[in-house]
């Protein structure tokens, strides 16, 4: 990408767009000045001319409002927030800025990440821009239809139960869910402190492994950060070996599970993937033991927002979403529950944390689709637990802490679809030789 | 009889944070407001907390060590989660709490059983009437001591944290210039327990006790409750009922990891220790044949008793305890810097006391080399040279020459007015830099002007 177009250009037809489609996608919520937007560009082309740029120069961010860049609002969509303005910048974005990324500007979701269809945003809906009658997932909803509607490159996002893989599943992009603790949090604010990640979105493969070996790493600023390796980026597309485990889960709806079995049985034989059923017991604990953690973990993340610095009171300025998940933390968190919900859910947290480690053992991957539904319609009504089980395949990945990507697979009723390629605790590598074995396949196909 | 028990919050006396890398210096004596502050500590959305200060945890142990507590060497970070204007973050950062395993338990000091030590987070100033925030504090580590309730009045309570205080000192755990705050909670036979919060002196601590005591035998608690002191009132007034009591809603902290400090180095911290003040004096006692008063006052400081055992090595014990318990104590007090802050070389302090021990300088001449030791020494040899005392036939001729001068003086003292002879030693101190021995200026004088 980038080679026959220079960034200002780039630049230049990217704010074209925005100023063309946003209205109708509502995708972005605030687009820096065009001025400071150009003077910027004109500096990384300087830069490259000269040999001297970073590794993401040329790129063009749209960034999740819950993510700090210093200057820019971070309103995590939300009426509490909106009037917030950044004094610092999160890690990830120091990163990006010191490789020469370039940030557009911030992109709608569900607020406080709280949703998986990009609806919950007190700025109005998100569009897929697919087909903008649908929901284009969530919670990084903008962060997937800005890539989606090539308003920008890539995206950052972050995924706490699926919020990456979701939507770029349901947009038909790329969407990384990193390791938990190999990208820093200081700066994202908080959804679960226990589970919440930064990762990127992007239309391939290769430009997100990019962008995860910027922003990942050892920070001091996030105590829980564990440092990492390099990804080997030149591995990317060759043919690889792998023992692929397929999740063993009845899904309700089988074209979505036919989809991805098709793609798989054509990988496994172009690929030579040995492919076998793997069956995790308790996946089917996944949501009951995720919604405890996230309702404790973001009551108290929540209770600095009390009016008294950052504009509105929480409770009394947020959608009904958020509201239902402060008032659920609050009551787990009773003194007279004695914390036995919350440590529970821990302790099943811990479970299947260990019951992937050990499947991990006989497969390199575990593959299933990324979402077990089709986008609904926007303003559909849909009941929570409809909602909630979005993230049913999305959510173990969170709660074992590994890396799972979402690549673009095809479509069911012209609704993309993604298949989720899920890897042990920091193989990210295999993760990415992967998706990008399976993107080949699929663009292959295209061709053919 | 009366049960009193206490929660006593000291600032840990750390250089950082306990969350951040800002400066501990907070209040108005110190620092502008809101100048030691950043997104961690101010609580800005997304700030994560760094891993706690590790001098922070080290004292605190030491602490715990002290008032002979069990160490729980795995370290759990708890929120507890209130909404205040001085509370960035909605929830405090502690080691206390329900699912906490604090940094020391089951201890005693002095005869006081001591439930528990741990160590929190200080919140911001706020101040209520004008609604200003100052966060220089916000983050600044603190220890919490919970004693049982084994107190019965207030002289005991006051004297035990004297002790609690200089034992401390010996180990420069508690930044004592932050001041201190305790919550006091008493009851009385048949009555509920009622607890005071937030007294911040020793001075007001016993005036509460004693003014609650009356109060309950007055009118017997039947609820527990939470009441304040209104020190100009003189009187406690209710805050809450147990029927209103906080849920603090704790949770584990899931920014930090469990952090576990290895058994050696407790062991190696305990074996730091240095004698504390009770055993100090019991030794300093047996050890120089010196008066208990005296041995209380050395033992008061740990500089203090330090300072004596390395001087008395050259100096007669009998010269050197006043030369530190009135003089050195004296500049301390005029110039209001804790002694234990005044960095006094032993080898100095020795040298100027042997020049006197021996005559070569006069104590008013060693009382102006120590009044300039504020901050700290420095070495006296250049002075002791030159402030020898000086000869009787010298101090003669000087004098004279004094007689001479201050006609008025002498006719005052001739014509009976004695104590005008003041004034001529004065003078002739100060012609001889102070040189000259007092008593034998006053006595060359007499000879001189004739009794």
């Amino acid at each position: 990408m980038g080679i026959n177009i220079t960034t200002t250009e780039k630049v230049k037809k990217y704010l074209k767009e925005i100023e063309k489609k946003n209205k109708e996608l509502n995708i972005f919520l605030e687009v820096r000045s065009e001025k400071e937007l150009l003077e910027e560009a004109r500096r990384v082309d300087d830069k490259i001319k000269s040999g001297r740029s970073g590794r993401l120069a040329g790129y063009v961010f749209g960034i999740k409002p819950n993510i700090n860049v210093v200057g820019l609002h971070a309103s995590c969509s939300s009426k509490v927030l909106e009037d917030y303005l950044s004094t610092y910048d999160a890690t990830v974005i120091k990163k990006i800025k010191d490789e020469d990324g370039i940030i557009i500007g911030m992109v709608n979701s569900d607020e406080f990440a709280c949703g998986s269809s990009g609806e919950t945003s007190a700025f109005g809906p998100v569009k897929n821009p697919i087909n903008p009658k649908l929901i284009p997932g969530g919670s990084s909803s903008g962060s997937a239809a800005s890539v989606a509607a090539r308003f920008c490159d890539v995206a950052l996002g972050s995924d706490t139960g699926g919020s990456i893989r979701n939507p770029a599943s349901h947009c038909g992009v790329v969407g990384v869910k990193p390791t938990y603790g190999t990208v820093s949090r200081y700066g994202l604010i908080d959804l679960s402190m226990s589970l919440d990640q930064i990762g990127p979105l992007a239309r391939n493969v290769a430009d997100a492994a990019l962008v995860l070996d910027v922003i990942r790493g050892k920070d001091e600023n996030d105590s829980i950060s564990v440092d990492v390796q390099k990804l080997n980026l030149n591995e990317l597309g060759k043919k690889k070996n792998f023992r692929v485990g397929v999740l063993d889960l009845e899904i309700k709806d089988k074209r979505i599970q036919k989809l991805i079995a098709d793609k798989l049985d054509e990988a496994g034989k172009k690929y030579n993937w040995k492919i076998k059923k793997v069956s995790i017991q308790n996946v089917e604990l996944a949501i009951e033991t995720y919604y405890p953690l996230v309702y404790t973990e973001f009551f108290s993340a929540t209770r600095k927002f009390d009016g008294r610095r950052y504009g509105k009171k929480i409770e009394e300025a947020c959608g009904p979403e958020v509201l239902r998940r402060i008032i659920g933390g609050a009551e787990i968190t009773k003194a007279e529950h004695e914390g036995r919900n919350y440590h529970l859910a821990l302790r099943v947290k811990k479970l299947i944390e260990e019951e992937y480690e050990s499947a991990f053992k006989d497969f390199d991957l575990i593959v299933s689709p990324t979402v077990p539904r089709l986008a609904h319609k926007i303003g559909e009504e849909i009941t929570v637990e409809e909602m909630y089980s979005y993230d049913a395949l999305t959510i173990p990945s969170n709660l074992a802490g590994n890396c799972a990507i979402s690549v673009p697979v095809g479509f069911v009723d012209g609704v993309p679809v993604g298949m989720q390629i899920m890897a042990d605790k920091f193989n990210e590598q295999k993760m990415f030789e992967a998706g990008a074995m399976i993107e080949k396949l699929i663009s292959e196909e295209g061709r053919g | 009889m009366v049960k009193i028990g206490l929660e006593i919050h000291g600032y840990l006396n750390t250089i950082e944070k306990l969350f951040c890398s800002c400066r501990v210096i907070h209040g108005k004596k110190f620092t502008k407001a809101n100048v030691n502050i950043c997104p961690i500590c101010t609580g800005q959305p997304g700030s994560k907390p760094l891993l706690p200060n590790s001098n922070a945890v080290k004292k605190a142990i030491l602490i715990s060590l002290i008032l002979g507590c069990r160490i729980n060497g795995e370290v759990v970070w708890q929120r507890k989660h209130y909404s205040w204007p001085d509370l960035p973050k909605g929830f405090q950062s502690t080691i206390s709490g329900p699912h906490a395993t604090p940094n020391g338990v089951d201890g005693k000091f002095m005869g006081i059983g001591i439930r528990e030590c741990h160590i929190e987070e200080d919140p911001a100033a706020w101040n209520p009437l004008t609604g200003e925030i100052d966060y220089n504090r916000s983050g600044s580590p603190l220890i919490e001591i919970v004693t049982d309730p084994d107190f019965s009045s207030a002289e005991e309570v006051v004297s035990w944290l004297g002790n609690l205080f200089s034992a401390l000192s010996y180990v420069k755990a508690i930044d004592k210039n932050s001041g201190l705050k305790a919550d006091v909670n008493i009851s009385i036979p048949g009555g509920k327990r009622v607890e005071i919060k937030n007294i911040n002196s020793l001075k007001k601590i016993k005036e509460a006790i004693e003014i609650e005591v009356l109060r309950q035998e007055k009118n017997l608690p039947r609820v527990e409750e939470t009441r304040t002191y209104n020190e100009e009132k003189k009187v406690t007034t209710l805050m809450r009922t147990k029927d209103s009591a906080m849920d603090y809603r704790f949770i584990s902290e899931p920014d930090l990891p469990f952090l576990k400090i290895p058994e050696e180095v407790i062991k190696k911290m305990k074996n730091s220790i240095p004698e504390l003040p009770q055993e100090k004096i019991k030794i300093l006692i047996k050890k120089y044949k010196i008066d208990k008063t005296y041995a209380e006052i050395l033992t008061k400081k740990s500089s203090l008793v330090e300072l004596f055992e390395e001087t008395v090595k050259h100096v007669k014990p009998e010269i050197l305890i006043p030369w530190i318990t009135v003089e050195l104590l004296g500049v301390s007090n005029y110039n209001k810097i804790d002694v234990d802050e005044m960095e006094i070389n032993p080898e100095h302090f020795t040298k100027l006391l042997l020049a006197v021990q021996d005559g070569k300088i006069n104590e008013l001449k060693a009382k102006e080399i120590l009044r300039k030791w504020i901050e700290s020494s420095s070495d006296p040899s250049g002075e002791i040279d030159s402030g020898k005392t000086i000869s009787g036939a010298e101090i003669e001729k000087i004098s004279k020459e004094v007689l001479a001068e201050n006609k008025k003086a002498v006719e005052d003292y001739k014509s009976g007015e004695k104590s005008s002879i003041n004034f001529l030693i004065g003078q002739v101190m100060k012609k001889t830099n102070k040189r000259a021995d007092f008593n034998k200026t006053r006595e060359v004088l007499e000879k001189i002007l004739g009794k």
